[in-house]
């Protein structure tokens, strides 16, 4: 009689162990550039290479590409994934104004997203389930201005920024900080979106006839880089600060030595001695020689975060939403590559800037 | 039936709140629906006027636009700082309307339109900055194609916030659309709820009133008409199985019921059965018991009547034997005149006082042979005087020789009550005899009473208990019933009928009976003069001892003995009786029975017996109440040596001789008890 019942009972644990082989992957939906899925990616690696999430493993459903940054296909990208009930949580968008789009839909259908890069105002009222990882540009745009302000006089400056959510709220604000300085900007210009400036030469003209001596350049590096040379040559002396957009890999890069000096603003700190940040860089020099910028460890540090809470409230996307919510108040700050996390009561995570002067290559 | 005083709640008044409180919450459905109604119009018509706010928007967005286009214009015609503040003003006009609608509820395909125009106002923009760094480097007409693209933009953004604005309307409409489905089927769902909450309320109350309340309301009635005392009502048998069960224990029950009030009717027939019964019984015993007192009475009165009468007639005797012995023929003639009137009516007095007596006698229950020409006697003695009185005659025309075997003081009751009856009848409607005939019929006596008065109305219920003739409270309606029972018992028979007379007739039939021997009759006649006429020799000189507590009836006996030629010796009573025979003999005794003190005449004759017994032979007992002289105890003597008050002195004096002499002859001994 006791044979067959300990037949019975090792029977049942083995269908047990063999349903959890066969459970399906905790799947975090990705929609950012190469550089976040990279990233992102780097993070489910090693969450597999140490056994899954509670003994499952994980695995990234990456979104179609331009759904990072562009509005209309974020609105799908969200669209689909918040349909499928295997994603628990989402990191993306890479810019805002993608994050801006999509964050409703995520709200209105209940699944978390962080969003790593981020920095738009009105993301901090999009909704309880969005989260990022770097503060709002209400925070850089104070930054800009004391970085532009600093170091001896005169202060002309000159702006150009990519006229989307990012670049224009960035704007405002800056201009916002430097009026309460008592500056007011010589000069200012806007482009689109992955859009090259159709007339830099007009436009550093413009820079000229205002006799700028500083350009706060809020957009991407492409544009800027773009421009860089034939700025050194009719304005050597000009000192550009760039706003985080511009910190990419390619900026980093630094191909032809046209960034060479400019100060962009940094999520990460340039002070290496930070054990959790130096270990993501080598580890991940170890698997690309892309260069290690901060959407990488913003990413590393979203999808990480994710299992964290998956790892402690389940799959449920309320309960990882509610974790989330109490990262660093009812739970503890994440230690991550780009340092503690703690969220506040909107999402926001404590803002913190670094001012990297780029290299010459 | 009456209420309790802690009326409880009825069934009726349950349906009734269970009504009103389904009523009351169709109602609150109702009051709930009609909130969310308003709500949901509430809700469209602030759709409505959100609709109308993002019109005013959307225009507000076109208008910023066409605002910065101008502003372009101005600005390629006069740069200025101005116009470009105003165009980015504008600008940002714009941009902050189309980003207001990032947080609003629209479709997807309304999303994708608004960030559409977005980035086609951010494009606009750029193509503005464009157009004025070309008019600053001097190439106006790339700036000016710039500003027709711009305007080619701006239609294009019009076109688009028209396009937005439609899908917002599609929703708004869609939305209206399913809140007016939603309001209809909110409003069909209250109207079917409340519809069918009255429905089932109304079922459930026709359900309960069938089978619940009027099952009550019959089991109720019946028990009521129960009640009301219809015993043999019950519940129908009713359709369910638990209103069946009360039903058939209710008629179980009043089976029951029913049974047990047929067996509590029979007995209580029975027990007035008995009450009657006892009742006459009772009133029997009453009358007996009156009888009985009035018999004591009678008794004591009768003896006490006696004494004097014994006294005057004694006295007068011996007046009368006086003025005989007179020479003077006058003082003899006063002897008849004046003396045998005395004697007469002393005799009269001392007759009624026995008749009295004997009327007064207690039945011992023990039927004798009775002469009904005395009987009947004793009945005329009593009632005669009454008839006297009343001015009607009272005729007797019985044989002399007719017996029967009965209680006698009974059969006088029943020949009082019907010569009271009789007379009763002829004083209040006329009349003016009574005839009283008894004849012999072979082994049968038949008794008629027969008078000349009114008749019977009713002759069939004469002898029905109660039943009289006479005015309230002059009759118990049971003396005919009396005979009627006295009749039945003794197996004779009684009709009643009209006489030939004109009046009313009774006829009684009866067993008769032997005549009894000759030697004596209970109604104390004793030959007391059988001596004198057998013509006995007198016995001498002999001494005589007189005990009697009446001085006249000592000197009446000494007188009478002295004449006889005895020496008299007079005692009071018997103590002094007793002192005397001590000391003395005597050749006889005569004592008076009743006396006064420890020692009565029953005394005397204990003592003698005692102490003198050659003497108990010779004692002579005197009394005024033969039938009730002695209490307790029992005496043998013949009845001759009893002689009852008044006495005659002849009879007195033949009895003494008779005594005295030898040979007396006494065939019967009276017990006197």
């Amino acid at each position: 009689m006791m044979v067959h019942v300990r037949l019975l009972i090792a029977g049942l644990v083995l269908l047990t162990l063999a349903a959890c082989d066969n459970q399906p992957p905790i799947t975090i939906g990705v929609v950012l550039s190469s550089e976040g899925q990279a990233g992102a990616q780097l993070a489910i690696d090693e969450l597999n290479e140490s056994g899954g999430i509670n003994g499952r493993p994980v695995a990234l459903r990456v979104a179609a590409a331009g759904a990072s940054t562009l509005a209309g296909p974020a609105l799908a990208a969200a669209e689909s994934l918040t349909a499928d009930r295997s994603v628990v949580a989402v990191v993306g968008h890479s810019n805002s104004s993608a994050s801006l789009s999509a964050s409703q839909i995520y709200n209105a259908r209940r699944l978390v997203h962080i969003a790593p890069t981020s920095s738009s105002p009105m993301l901090t009222i999009a909704g309880p389930y969005t989260f990022r990882m770097v503060g709002s540009d209400i925070h850089q745009a104070r930054f800009l201005a004391d970085a532009v302000m600093s170091g001896p006089g005169p202060h002309r400056i000159a702006a150009i920024y990519v006229n989307d959510d990012y670049g224009h709220a960035l704007y405002r604000e800056v201009r916002r900080q430097l009026t309460y300085r008592g500056i007011t900007t010589v000069f200012h210009a806007k482009y689109a979106e992955n859009r090259d400036i159709s007339h830099p030469s007009e436009v550093i003209a413009g820079l000229v006839a205002a006799g700028a001596t500083h350009l706060l350049w809020l957009g991407r590096s492409p544009q800027l880089m773009a421009i860089t040379g034939s700025l050194r040559s009719e304005l050597p002396g000009l000192r550009v600060i760039a706003s985080d957009g511009t910190q990419n890999a390619t900026a980093l890069r630094n191909h032809g030595g046209a960034l060479t000096g400019v100060r962009v603003v940094s999520f990460l700190s340039p002070d290496t001695t930070s054990a959790n940040t130096a270990s993501l860089r080598a580890r991940y020099r170890a698997t690309s020689n892309q260069p290690f910028t901060a959407e990488i460890a913003l990413a590393y540090d979203a999808v990480r975060l994710i299992a964290s809470a998956v790892r402690a409230a389940g799959t449920d996307r309320e309960r990882v939403r509610e974790y989330l919510a109490g990262v660093g108040t009812e739970h503890p700050a994440h230690r991550g590559a780009s340092g503690d996390i703690r969220f506040d009561g909107d999402g926001d995570p404590r803002a913190s800037y670094h001012l990297v002067e780029i290299a010459a290559p | 039936m009456p209420r309790s005083p802690n009326p409880r709640v009825s069934l009726r008044r349950l349906l009734v709140g269970g009504a009103l409180a389904m009523a009351t919450v169709a109602a609150v459905v109702m009051v709930i629906s009609a909130t969310y109604l308003v709500s949901l119009q509430r809700d469209a018509d602030r759709d409505v006027r959100a609709g109308l706010v993002e019109q005013e928007t959307a225009d507000d967005i076109v208008a910023a636009v066409y605002g910065q286009i101008m502003a372009s214009y101005r600005q390629l015609q006069m740069p200025s700082t101005a116009n470009m503040e105003r165009f980015d003003s504008l600008g940002s006009t714009a941009f902050d309307h189309l980003r207001g609608y990032l947080f609003q509820d629209m479709s997807m395909a309304a999303r994708r339109q608004v960030e559409a125009i977005r980035e086609l106002h951010q494009s606009l923009e750029v193509d503005a900055y464009d157009a004025f760094e070309h008019a600053k480097g001097g190439h106006q007409s790339r700036a000016h194609a710039g500003v027709v693209q711009l305007e080619l933009r701006a239609n294009e953004l019009e076109t688009s916030v028209d396009g937005f604005m439609e899908l917002r309307d599609r929703d708004r409409a869609a939305r209206r659309d399913h809140q007016a489905a939603i309001r209809w089927r909110v409003v069909v769902g209250v109207a079917l709820v409340t519809v069918s909450l009255i429905v089932v309320t109304l079922l459930f109350i026709r359900l309960l009133q069938r089978h619940v309340v009027n099952p009550l309301d019959q089991l109720q009635s019946t028990a009521m008409e129960f009640g009301r005392g219809n015993l043999s009502v019950r519940v129908p048998k009713q359709r369910h199985e638990e209103m069946n069960n009360v039903s058939l224990s209710f008629n179980v029950m009043a089976a029951r019921m029913q049974q047990a009030h047929h067996q509590i009717e029979l007995q209580n027939v029975e027990l007035n059965g008995a009450l009657a019964g006892l009742k006459d019984a009772q009133q029997e015993l009453v009358q007996q018991e009156k009888l009985s007192a009035i018999g004591l009475m009678l008794a004591g009165l009768a003896h006490e009547l006696n004494n004097p009468l014994a006294g005057i007639l004694g006295a007068a005797q011996c007046l009368r034997g006086e003025l005989q012995e007179h020479a003077d023929p006058g003082v003899r003639r006063l002897g008849d005149d004046l003396v045998d009137p005395l004697v007469t009516q002393a005799r009269r007095a001392g007759e009624l006082v026995r008749n009295l007596l004997l009327f007064s006698r207690k039945s011992d229950a023990e039927r004798e042979t009775v002469n009904i020409k005395t009987a009947l006697d004793v009945a005329v003695g009593l009632r005669g005087y009454a008839f006297a009185q009343a001015g009607k005659d009272l005729i007797l025309e019985v044989a002399e020789d007719l017996f029967i075997e009965v209680e006698a003081q009974r059969f006088e009751h029943v020949a009082m009550n019907l010569m009271t009856n009789a007379l009763d009848a002829m004083v209040s409607g006329g009349g003016t005899r009574l005839l009283v005939r008894g004849i012999a019929l072979r082994d049968r006596v038949v008794l008629t009473f027969e008078d000349d008065g009114p008749g019977f109305t009713e002759p069939e219920r004469i002898f029905d208990p109660f039943y009289t003739t006479k005015p309230v409270g002059t009759g118990t309606g049971l003396g005919l019933t009396l005979v009627h029972r006295f009749v039945t018992e003794v197996e004779g028979s009684i009709a009643a009928g009209t006489s030939s007379l004109g009046g009313a007739r009774i006829a009684i039939v009866l067993h008769a009976a032997e005549a009894p021997p000759p030697a004596l009759a209970v109604t104390g006649e004793h030959r007391a003069t059988f001596a004198i006429a057998q013509g006995l020799p007198s016995p001498g000189r002999s001494r005589v001892l007189v005990v009697d507590d009446e001085p006249a009836l000592r000197e009446v006996q000494r007188r009478i003995l002295t004449r006889l030629g005895h020496d008299v010796t007079l005692a009071c009573d018997g103590a002094e009786a007793v002192s005397i025979l001590e000391a003395d003999e005597f050749d006889i005794v005569i004592t008076d029975i009743r006396m006064p003190g420890a020692l009565d005449g029953v005394g005397v004759y204990r003592w003698i017996q005692a102490h003198r017994p050659s003497l108990a032979d010779r004692c002579l007992f005197i009394t005024g109440d033969i039938v009730h002289s002695v209490a307790g105890g029992s005496l043998d003597i013949p009845a001759e040596r009893v002689l009852a008050k008044p006495f005659d002195v002849h009879e007195y004096g033949a009895l003494v001789t008779d005594m005295l002499a030898e040979g007396l002859c006494s065939p019967s001994i009276a017990s006197v008890s």
